[in-house]
C-alpha cells in the first residue's frame, strides 16, 4: 500500500479546499459579515500550513499512479479529509457549536446529500450557508468524475451495463486519459451551472441566492439557505428551472459528452435515459393524480407540486416545496418507492440507480425463462450487447449490500429510540443521499434531534451511499489490509 | 464436343462432380492426395485420376491443365482451394476456376477475389447453399424439395405418394383429366430410378412425383394429396453449426427495429425459433447472435428431452447436426412425436434416398448443392443447368431458342425430343407458357427441359442448327 502516495494527493486535495475558505472570506467581506472572515481563515491557515508541511515532507515522494486499491482508499480519504476540515468554519463561526454536528452537516455537503442539522437556517450568516452550498458543489464535482472516469476503472459502478451504446470504444473512457476527462466533465458541471444561475435570476432570484441554489441543484444536493428550502420562493418559474436542472444533472454525464458528436440520437437511444424519463413521468402523473382535489383544488398547483417533489425525491436531491408529508398515504408510498430508484449512473445522483435497477429486472425475467426452458441459454441484455458474468455480479452484489447496508442503519437508528418509518426513511435518506425522508427526518424537520452516536455513524451511511458502497465497503474487509 | 476440366479433391462432392461431368461426356482429370480415396474414385469413374496434390505444378501439368478449361478446386482446405486457384490461374492461364471456400469472410465480394490477387472466378460454400436451400424449403411450407425457375412463376416440387393420394393407383393422363389444374408431371422416382412418366404411367404407392406448375396451382395440388400447406410459425433447429447459423439468421430477424414496429410484430403471429445445440460456448454465442431465438444447449437424443421442451407442438424441425445419422434419426423421431414437418441435413448419397423413404419431408445435401453450382457453371452455354434432381439423375435445363436452329418455327409436338426429357416451360416476352402439344416454339424462346442425365447430350443437339 504506497499510504505516502495516497496522503499527498489527500494533502493537494485540501488546497482546494483552502482555496475555496479564503474564497468565502473576501464574500464576507463583501457581504458585510467581517466577524466571518476569521471562521474561514483560521481553518484556511491551519489546512493550508498542516498540507504544506505534508506536502513538504513527502515532496521527494515521486508521484505515481495509484492502483485500485490504493484508489479505494484515496476516495475514502479525501471525502472523510474534506468533510472534516470543511466543518471547522462551521464551528468557528459558532453557526454550528458542537463539531459531530459540523462534521455532519459537512459530510452531508460534499456527498450531497442534504441532510441538516439546522433547524433556523436563515438565522446563520449568509458566508457561512455559502459555504455550505458550496461544498455541494464541489462535492458534486468530485462525484462526476469519480463515477464516470474512475470508478468504472476500478470495477465498481453501473456505466459498464452501457458501454455498447458507446459510438466509440467505451461510455466510461471519454477520452483516453482520466484528466482530460475530468477536465471536460468539470467544463459541462460549469456550464450547467452557469446556466441554471442565468435562469434562476431571469426567474426573480436575488444573486446569491440562484449561486447557491445550483450549487445545490447540479450537484443533486438539496441545501437550500432558506427554511422552507425552494418552497420559499413561491414561484412557478424558480420551481420550473429547478425541476429541469434537478432531472438533467440526474443524468449521465457522459451522454452529454457525446451529445455533441452524436445529437439528440444519443439521449434517446440511451436505455437508461428513456427508462429514467419514464419514471419521472409516470411517477408525476400517479402523485399529480392523487393530489388533485384532494390537496390542491387546481391541476396546475397538483402538478407543480408533485411533478417538483418526484423529481426531487427520485433524483435525491432533497428540495422541497411542499410539506408532503401531509400528503395522501399513496403519494407518499410513490415518493418513498421512488428514494430506492436514484438517478443514471454517471451522474450526481445518489440512490440504487436507473441502470442497475433495469439490469435487475432483466436478470430476474431471464430468471423466470430458466425456469420455462431449464437447459436454455439465455444471456442478459440491456443494450444489444449480451452482459458478462463480471458486469452482472457486481450489481446484483450492490443490490444486496444496499439493502444490508440500509437494514444495518436502521437497526443503529432504532437503536436510539427512534419509531420504525423514521429509522428506515432515515436510512433510506442517507444511504440514497437524498437528505429529507418521511417521520422525523420529514420535508419540516431536521436531522439535528439525533443523538451524536448516530450521527457519526449516518455519515458513515453517507459516505457509503456516496461512493457506490464499495469503496468504503472494501475497506472494512480484512484482505484490504494484507500485504 | 468434351471440354476438359481440372478437379482437385475426390472427396464426395468432387466424386460426385465428376461423376456427372462423365455422364455429361466431359473429359475430367480428377487429383487426389490420399491414394486410397484416390483408387476409389479411379475404380468406379471413367475418368484420369492422378494421385497427389493440386498445387503440384509438373503434376498439374501431367493432368493437362494447360488445355483445361476449368479448375475446380474441391479440397477441405478453403486456403488451398483458393492459392491452387491462383496457380491454375497464373501458372497455366485456365480460364476459369472454382473454389469451393467455406469461410464465410472470404466473401465472393472480397475485393481479395476482384481480380488480381486471387483469380478466382466463382466461390462456392456448401454451407451458405444448403443453408439457402433450406430457407427456401421453410418459405414455401417444407412440403418438398423445391425448385424455383428463375424469373418465372413455375416452380417444381416433389409430392410422395401416399395409399390416399388422388394420384394412387391412376395414370397420369387419369390424374391430369381428373384435376382441374394446369399442370405437368415431369418426374417420377420408383425406387432409386428416375423416369421421366407417359400419360399411360400408372403412379404407386411410395412413387415420388416431380411436379411443375405455378406456385398457387402447387399448394392446391399438395391440399389435395394431402400434405397442405403449412405456416411455420414454431421452428425448432436442432445444431448451431455453420448450416444451423446461417438458417437461424435468415429465419429470425436479429437486426433492431423501430420500437413501434416491434410492437406491431408482437401482435402478429410471428415465427418462432428454437435453437438446440450440444456444445455449451457455441449456445451461448447462438443466445448472444440471435436475441429473437430460444437457443437450448441440450442433446436433441437426450431422454426426456422432447417432453420438456414439449415440442410436439411445433411445426417443424430442422436437424443441421455435424452428424447425418442423428439428422436423419431426430427428424424421424419428431415427425412420429407431433411436429408436422422435418428437414435435415444430410450429406452422404446413399442416405437421400432412404431418408425420404423413412419419412423426413425435405434431405438438403451441402455437397449437393455444390455440385449442382458448380455444374451450372460448367454447362454454361447455350443451355445451362438449373438443378440437379436426386444426386444428379436428372437435370433441370434451360436454353433460349436461336433463329437458326431446328427448332424455331416448329410445335411441340413435332419436335423430336429425346427420350427421358420433356419442356417444363416455355418463357415468351416476360409470360410463362406452360407447353401444349400444339404450342409453336419462336425464335428467342426460353425453354427449360428436365431430362434424364443420359439425354443431356442430345437436348443440347436439339438447339444446335
Amino acid at each position: 500500500m504506497n499510504v505516502r502516495s495516497i496522503l499527498k494527493t489527500v494533502a493537494a486535495l485540501q488546497l482546494v479546499i483552502v482555496g475555496c475558505m479564503a474564497v468565502c472570506a473576501l464574500l464576507a467581506l463583501v457581504l458585510g459579515e467581517p466577524e466571518q472572515v476569521a471562521a474561514f481563515l483560521v481553518p484556511a491557515a491551519f489546512v493550508g500550513l498542516l498540507s504544506a508541511t505534508v506536502l513538504a515532507g513527502l515532496r521527494h515522494v515521486a508521484r505515481e499512479v495509484l492502483l485500485t486499491r490504493e484508489g479505494f482508499l484515496f476516495v475514502t480519504l479525501s471525502w472523510i479529509s474534506v468533510s472534516l476540515s470543511g466543518s471547522l468554519p462551521f464551528v468557528l463561526s459558532g453557526a454550528i457549536p458542537d463539531y459531530a454536528d459540523a462534521f455532519f452537516e459537512a459530510m452531508s455537503g460534499f456527498t450531497t446529500t442534504g441532510a441538516t442539522i439546522l433547524t433556523d437556517i436563515e438565522a446563520l450568516p449568509r458566508s457561512i450557508l455559502f459555504w455550505r452550498s458550496l461544498m455541494q458543489w464541489l462535492g458534486g464535482m468530485g462525484i462526476v468524475v469519480l463515477t464516470v472516469a474512475i470508478l468504472p476503472r476500478m470495477g465498481i459502478g453501473g456505466l459498464k451495463v452501457l458501454r455498447s451504446e458507446a459510438p466509440g470504444p467505451t461510455v466510461d473512457k471519454l477520452t483516453p486519459r482520466i484528466a482530460q476527462t475530468a477536465k471536460i466533465l468539470w467544463l459541462l458541471y460549469l456550464g450547467m451551472s452557469a446556466l441554471e444561475v442565468a435562469l434562476l435570476l431571469l426567474a426573480g432570484m436575488q444573486p446569491l441566492d440562484a449561486v447557491m441554489h445550483t450549487f445545490s441543484t447540479v450537484a443533486i444536493g438539496g441545501f437550500s439557505p432558506r427554511n422552507d428550502s425552494v418552497g420559499s420562493f413561491q414561484s412557478g418559474w424558480v420551481d420550473l428551472v429547478v425541476i429541469v436542472f434537478m432531472l438533467a444533472a440526474g443524468v449521465n454525464f457522459s451522454l452529454y459528452f457525446r451529445l455533441g458528436r452524436g445529437g439528440l440520437r444519443v439521449l434517446v437511444s440511451n436505455v437508461e435515459f428513456r427508462v429514467y424519463l419514464a419514471i419521472a413521468a409516470a411517477a408525476i402523473l400517479v402523485v399529480t393524480l392523487t393530489l388533485y382535489g384532494s390537496v390542491y383544488d387546481s391541476l396546475i398547483d397538483s402538478v407543480r407540486y408533485g411533478a417538483f417533489q418526484v423529481v426531487s425525491i427520485l433524483t435525491t436531491t432533497g428540495y422541497t416545496t411542499a410539506d408532503y408529508s401531509r400528503w395522501p398515504e399513496f403519494a407518499k408510498a410513490v415518493l418513498f418507492a421512488l428514494m430506492f430508484v436514484g438517478g443514471c449512473a454517471g451522474s450526481t445522483a445518489g440512490g440504487i440507480k436507473v441502470v442497475r435497477i433495469i439490469t435487475l429486472f432483466k436478470l430476474a425475467a431471464n430468471e423466470m425463462r430458466y425456469l420455462i426452458h431449464p437447459r436454455g441459454v439465455f444471456p442478459t441484455r440491456v443494450t444489444a450487447r449480451p452482459l458478462k458474468k463480471d458486469i452482472i455480479h457486481p450489481i446484483v452484489t450492490f443490490f444486496f449490500l444496499y439493502i444490508a447496508i440500509l437494514i444495518v442503519t436502521m437497526l443503529v437508528v432504532a437503536a436510539a429510540g427512534t419509531d420504525l418509518l423514521s429509522s428506515f426513511s432515515t436510512a433510506l435518506s442517507t444511504v440514497g443521499n437524498i437528505g429529507p425522508g418521511f417521520g422525523a427526518i420529514g420535508p419540516a424537520e431536521h436531522y439535528g434531534h439525533y443523538p451524536m452516536g448516530v450521527k457519526l455513524f449516518l455519515c458513515l451511511a453517507m459516505l457509503t451511499g456516496r461512493l457506490e458502497l464499495y469503496s468504503v465497503v472494501v475497506l472494512l474487509t480484512p484482505a484490504f489490509w494484507r500485504k | 464436343m468434351p471440354r476438359k476440366i481440372v478437379v482437385v479433391g475426390a472427396g464426395t462432392t468432387g466424386f460426385q462432380l465428376a461423376r456427372q461431368l462423365v455422364a455429361d461426356n466431359q473429359d475430367v482429370t480428377l487429383i487426389e492426395r490420399d491414394a486410397d480415396t484416390a483408387k476409389y474414385a479411379l475404380n468406379h469413374l471413367d475418368c484420369m485420376v492422378i494421385t497427389g496434390t493440386g498445387n503440384d505444378l509438373r503434376l498439374l501439368r501431367q493432368a493437362g491443365i494447360e488445355d483445361a478449361e476449368f479448375f475446380i478446386a474441391l479440397t477441405d482446405s478453403d486456403e488451398f482451394n483458393m492459392v491452387a486457384c491462383g496457380l491454375a490461374s497464373r501458372e497455366f492461364s485456365v480460364p476459369f476456376k472454382i473454389a469451393r471456400v467455406r469461410n464465410q469472410q472470404y466473401d465472393a465480394r472480397s475485393p481479395l477475389f476482384a481480380g488480381s490477387m486471387l483469380d478466382i472466378d466463382y466461390i462456392v460454400n456448401p454451407e451458405i447453399e444448403a443453408a439457402r436451400a433450406i430457407v427456401q424449403t421453410v418459405e414455401h411450407g417444407a412440403t418438398s424439395e423445391i425448385v424455383t425457375l428463375a424469373d418465372t412463376d413455375i416452380e417444381m416440387r416433389v409430392l410422395p405418394i401416399m395409399a390416399d393420394s388422388a394420384f394412387c393407383g391412376r395414370t397420369i393422363a387419369q390424374a391430369r383429366a381428373e384435376l382441374p389444374l394446369e399442370f405437368l408431371v415431369c418426374g417420377l422416382l420408383r425406387g432409386e430410378r428416375f423416369y421421366l412418366p407417359r400419360g399411360d404411367t400408372r403412379v404407386r404407392e411410395g412413387d415420388e412425383l416431380y411436379l411443375s406448375a405455378s406456385e398457387e396451382v402447387l399448394n392446391q395440388l399438395f391440399d389435395r394429396a394431402g400434405r397442405p400447406k403449412l405456416r411455420m410459425r414454431q421452428v425448432i433447429l436442432v445444431g448451431g453449426g455453420r448450416v444451423g447459423s446461417f438458417v437461424a439468421e435468415s429465419l429470425v430477424d436479429s437486426r433492431e427495429r423501430p420500437r413501434r414496429m416491434r410492437l406491431l410484430r408482437a401482435f402478429a403471429r410471428r415465427r418462432r425459433l428454437k435453437i438446440i445445440e450440444s456444445d455449451r460456448a457455441r449456445s451461448k454465442a447462438l443466445a448472444d447472435r440471435f436475441p429473437g431465438a430460444i437457443v437450448i444447449n441440450s442433446d436433441i437424443s437426450d431422454e426426456g428431452f422432447f417432453e420438456e421442451e414439449s415440442l410436439k407442438d411445433h411445426d417443424l424441425i430442422i436437424t443441421t447436426t455435424a452428424n447425418q445419422e442423428l439428422n436423419i434419426l431426430a427428424a424421424i423421431y419428431a415427425k412420429t412425436y407431433g411436429i408436422k414437418r422435418s428437414i435435415a441435413l444430410v450429406n452422404k448419397y446413399n442416405y437421400l434416398t432412404l431418408a425420404n423413404r423413412l419419412g423426413v419431408d425435405v434431405i438438403i445435401s451441402p455437397k449437393n448443392s455444390v455440385v449442382s453450382a458448380v455444374l451450372k457453371i460448367v454447362r454454361r452455354g447455350r443451355v445451362r443447368s438449373v438443378a440437379s434432381l436426386f444426386g444428379g439423375q436428372a437435370e433441370v435445363i434451360e436454353s433460349t431458342v436461336e433463329d437458326a436452329s431446328r427448332m424455331a418455327g416448329r410445335r411441340i409436338q413435332e419436335l423430336k425430343l429425346p427420350e427421358q426429357s420433356l419442356i417444363v416451360s416455355v418463357r415468351r416476352d416476360g409470360e410463362t407458357l406452360l407447353p401444349r402439344g400444339d404450342l409453336v416454339v419462336n425464335d428467342a424462346d426460353r425453354l427449360i427441359f428436365i431430362a434424364r442425365t443420359d439425354a443431356i447430350g442430345r437436348v443440347e443437339e436439339l438447339f444446335d442448327s
